[in-house]
């Protein structure tokens, strides 16, 4: 059902790309037919189609994104620092190797600004939003209708929490919904550990719902130029489905941690605690976050419009982003400031070892062995890149995750297989993967931290395996069924361009 | 994982959002309710204010019906030392509580932690006479607690003051900006004896009231900046607090007052006070000004002073 059309060669590679990629069978084999002559006459024809460089080259080149990417998963340096570094060291050996020019750099970046603009745009629009105190009023203003009961109070969290990352991104949500769910269980005597990491788990599934609700959302919805609304029809039903997931995998492993049934008399308790909390103390100015909610809604409305506009997803953040610091911003430079400069410094880090490590064919070399290995069957592409994507992204950050699969799902599907199912089980699966491990994912790091320093509880690893990693093999096998059964009956959308390589 | 200037960032973001949603506590819906002990934790020192600190104690227990676990506070606990006073005959129900910790605030700590209690009676200095110290120093086991403590902390001073005719007047001394305002208002409330006086004082100190009328004049030459329009200013800031005690003072038959207190004298030492009164201080623990103002007004005390601490980060 799931067969698609018989590997046909790259147009990128030429037609004799499969037969020439080299067999890594031993150092002096590689060095005898994979030369210094064979790398010169890769880069002679250097430009949009890389041509594969010799096997030594590939990899050290591999070699070195591998360590940046286990620099980055193991914070010995920051990350930032990990990938910059990388980016310089590949960039100097592809010179010193005359792999490439070095204008190509700038092509390197180039297709990536797109991605810069939104993530300024949203940093500025989300802090100026944040500031007015409009989330924080909101979910102050739902949970107090709970009226403190767990399991109202439980389905609640996770459902805001849900909304809160599709509209907000992870980064912000988290830190409102980690520090309500400490302030609130403080207040109604709850444990807050279940709570703190129902609220990290349920943040990976909203992180999936919508283009702007996670970086690896935006890289591969730009890569991909898929229309937000492409979003709300694909991604948004699984988000939910894997939301549900999650929610009764931590009532399951949670049912001895809350007081899950409670009386009327210990009702009414909760009631009149949860009702000394009032919203509206925390809002400053009533009409800045006015003002606030109607520019981030007419954002939103700008991303579902942006294609119908013909505009970027970029302009449309940037717009927002000018809107919020001119009505609705009280310092511009804070926030300004506030923009996520490590990110995106990392992100150009990335974007050039990605870009140098492709220069040397290597990433091409990757994609035909997984057509080869999947035999150019869907039914095999799709699991195997959904395991591989989620497994890596609970162990490596997913954004360099994601930055690396992109060209890969590129050249897979340059040569014959649908791309649309491939870049939905990338989105969903990299997103998932975060609930493996306790540092799989921002929103976990986060939910641990807070509770670490606000209460001294840790949470061990085992701990957060037996929880989250179960909620993610769940997920993430749903994920796999739920793209093969969409697209077998047709229900992904095409995307309006395919990329090209 | 997180390196150390990314966990920095991420605290103060956390506290950020944690202290916006306890300002929504602190207001509430106008009302304060009042707190009162469940379980007390009674620290003895073998110091002559043990015996007030069993006073208070036995003042909880007769009123609220409060548990009392009793811990030994002193430094040195062998067989050699001075037994300490048989709590068992003053107050009904208490019960020793024993920890391993050798110091006297690790005990303390633990001993919060695992029993879940809900105010601390503590000696202060603790294992030292206050006429030893006099307003020159709280000891190292106050210093330590008013930062890690996260229950509230009665601190008994002198032995000669008699806790239960403080709780005639509780004075909720107010010296900055403070999440946790309305609980110390809410204890004030809970703690106070019936038909007796709480009072809400708002106090800039003169040295502080000079600093900052420096500074508005350096960037507006022309403002007066005078007392009367701070101690206005102080009152407008205040005004949902006041509003709430003024409220909950007239369903209690309690006297209420609000005294804005700027650009008084600080008080002079310990011998300052021959009235009986209870001083509730609020404090952020992760707020230095805070912490100086508190502690300045420990050591200064005579009175009994009751610590209600927020934003404590666990260790």
């Amino acid at each position: 059902m799931f067969a698609v059309a018989p590997l046909s060669p790259p147009a990128s590679f030429g037609h004799d790309f499969c037969v020439s990629l080299p067999r890594f069978d031993g150092l002096g084999f590689m060095l005898s037919d994979f030369g210094w002559t064979s790398v010169a006459a890769s880069v002679a024809d250097a430009g949009d189609t890389p041509e594969p460089a010799a096997a030594w080259i590939m990899l050290l080149f591999a070699a070195v994104m591998v360590a940046t990417y286990v620099g980055v998963a193991v914070e010995r340096f920051h990350k930032t620092v990990a990938a910059l570094c990388g980016a310089a060291v590949l960039v100097a050996l592809g010179l010193f190797l005359d792999l490439f020019p070095y204008e190509t750099i700038y092509d390197f970046l180039k297709e990536d600004l797109n991605i810069f603009g939104v993530i300024i745009g949203t940093g500025i629009l989300v802090d100026v939003v944040g500031k007015s105190g409009l989330f924080h009023f909101i979910s102050m203003w739902i949970v107090r209708l709970t009226g403190g009961r767990t399991t109202t109070l439980y389905v609640t969290l996770c459902l805001v929490t849900f909304a809160f990352v599709s509209v907000l991104t992870i980064v912000p949500a988290m830190l409102i919904l980690s520090s309500l769910v400490l302030v609130i269980c403080k207040s109604l005597g709850y444990r807050p550990m279940p709570l703190l990491l129902s609220v990290a788990i349920c943040a990976n599934s909203g992180a999936i719902a919508t283009f702007a609700s996670g970086l690896p959302n935006i890289m591969i919805g730009t890569a991909a130029k898929i229309p937000y609304m492409d979003f709300l029809k694909v991604a948004l039903p699984y988000a939910a489905l894997s939301l549900f997931i999650a929610m009764a995998g931590l009532r399951f492993f949670f049912r001895g941690d809350l007081p899950w049934k409670q009386s009327e008399a210990e009702a009414a308790e909760l009631k009149q605690k949860i009702e000394s909390f009032d919203p509206w103390a925390m809002v400053e100015n009533r009409r800045v976050l006015l003002r606030s909610g109607i520019i981030l809604l007419t954002t939103v409305m700008g991303f579902v419009f942006a294609q119908t506009l013909g505009v970027g997803m970029d302009f449309i953040a940037m717009v927002g982003a000018t809107a919020a610091l001119l009505f609705a911003g009280k310092g511009v430079e804070d926030a300004i400031a506030k923009v996520n400069w490590t990110v995106i410094l990392f992100f150009m880090g990335l974007f050039v070892i990605i870009g140098c490590v492709r220069e040397t064919g290597a990433l091409a070399w990757v994609a035909a062995q997984v057509i080869d290995l999947s035999d150019n069957q869907l039914g095999l592409l799709i699991p195997l890149l959904g395991v591989f994507s989620a497994v890596a992204s609970s162990i490596v950050d997913n954004i360099p995750v994601a930055a690396t699969l992109i060209p890969i799902v590129r050249d897979i599907s340059d040569a014959g297989v649908p791309a649309e199912p491939l870049w939905w089980t990338l989105i969903v699966c990299c997103n998932l993967g975060g609930n493996g491990t306790p540092i799989g994912s921002i929103s976990c790091v986060i939910a641990i931290y807070a509770l670490k320093r606000e209460t001294g509880k840790h949470v061990s690893w085992g701990q957060f395996l037996k929880i989250g990693g179960s909620i993610m093999l769940l997920q993430v096998a749903g994920a796999i069924l739920y793209v093969l059964l969409i697209n077998s009956l047709g229900w992904i959308p095409s995307l309006p361009e395919l990329p090209t390589a | 994982m997180l390196d150390s200037s990314g966990e920095k960032e991420l605290g103060r973001d956390v506290d950020d959002a944690m202290r916006l949603f306890e300002q929504s506590k602190t207001i509430g819906d106008g009302h304060i309710n009042p707190v009162r002990p469940s379980r007390v934790l009674l620290v003895l020192d073998g110091s002559n204010q043990d015996d007030a600190s069993i006073v208070a104690a036995a003042h909880f227990r007769e009123r609220f019906n409060t548990e009392t676990l009793v811990l030994d506070g002193r430094r040195q606990m062998d067989d050699h030392a001075d037994p300490l006073p048989d709590v068992g005959q003053r107050i009904s129900g208490s019960r020793p509580v024993s920890e391993t910790d050798s110091e006297p605030h690790d005990r303390i700590l633990s001993a919060v932690n695992r029993h879940d209690v809900d105010l601390v009676v503590l000696p202060c200095p603790l294992g030292r006479s206050i006429d030893e110290l006099g307003a020159a120093s709280v000891g190292t086991a106050t210093d330590v607690l008013l930062s890690r403590l996260s229950v509230p902390m009665l601190i008994i001073r002198q032995a000669e003051k008699d806790f239960v005719a403080s709780t005639s007047h509780v004075a909720v001394v107010v010296g900055s900006e403070c999440d946790v305002t309305a609980r110390a208002a809410g204890w004030a409330l809970g703690l106070v004896r019936p038909s007796g006086r709480v009072s809400l004082n708002l106090v800039i100190e003169k040295e502080q009231f000079e600093n900052m009328r420096s500074i508005v004049r350096s960037m507006d030459p022309a403002s007066e900046m005078d007392v009367r329009e701070f101690s206005d200013a102080l009152t407008k800031a205040h005004q949902s607090l006041h509003r709430g005690l003024t409220e909950a003072a007239k369903q209690r038959s309690i006297e209420y007052e609000m005294l804005p207190q700027a650009g008084g004298d600080s008080p002079p030492g310990i011998a300052w006070a021959d009235r009986q009164v209870l001083i509730v201080l609020p404090i952020e623990v992760d707020d230095r000004f805070a912490q100086g103002f508190v502690h300045d007004r420990i050591r200064r005390s005579a009175h009994p002073v009751l610590v209600v601490p927020g934003h404590v980060v666990a260790r």
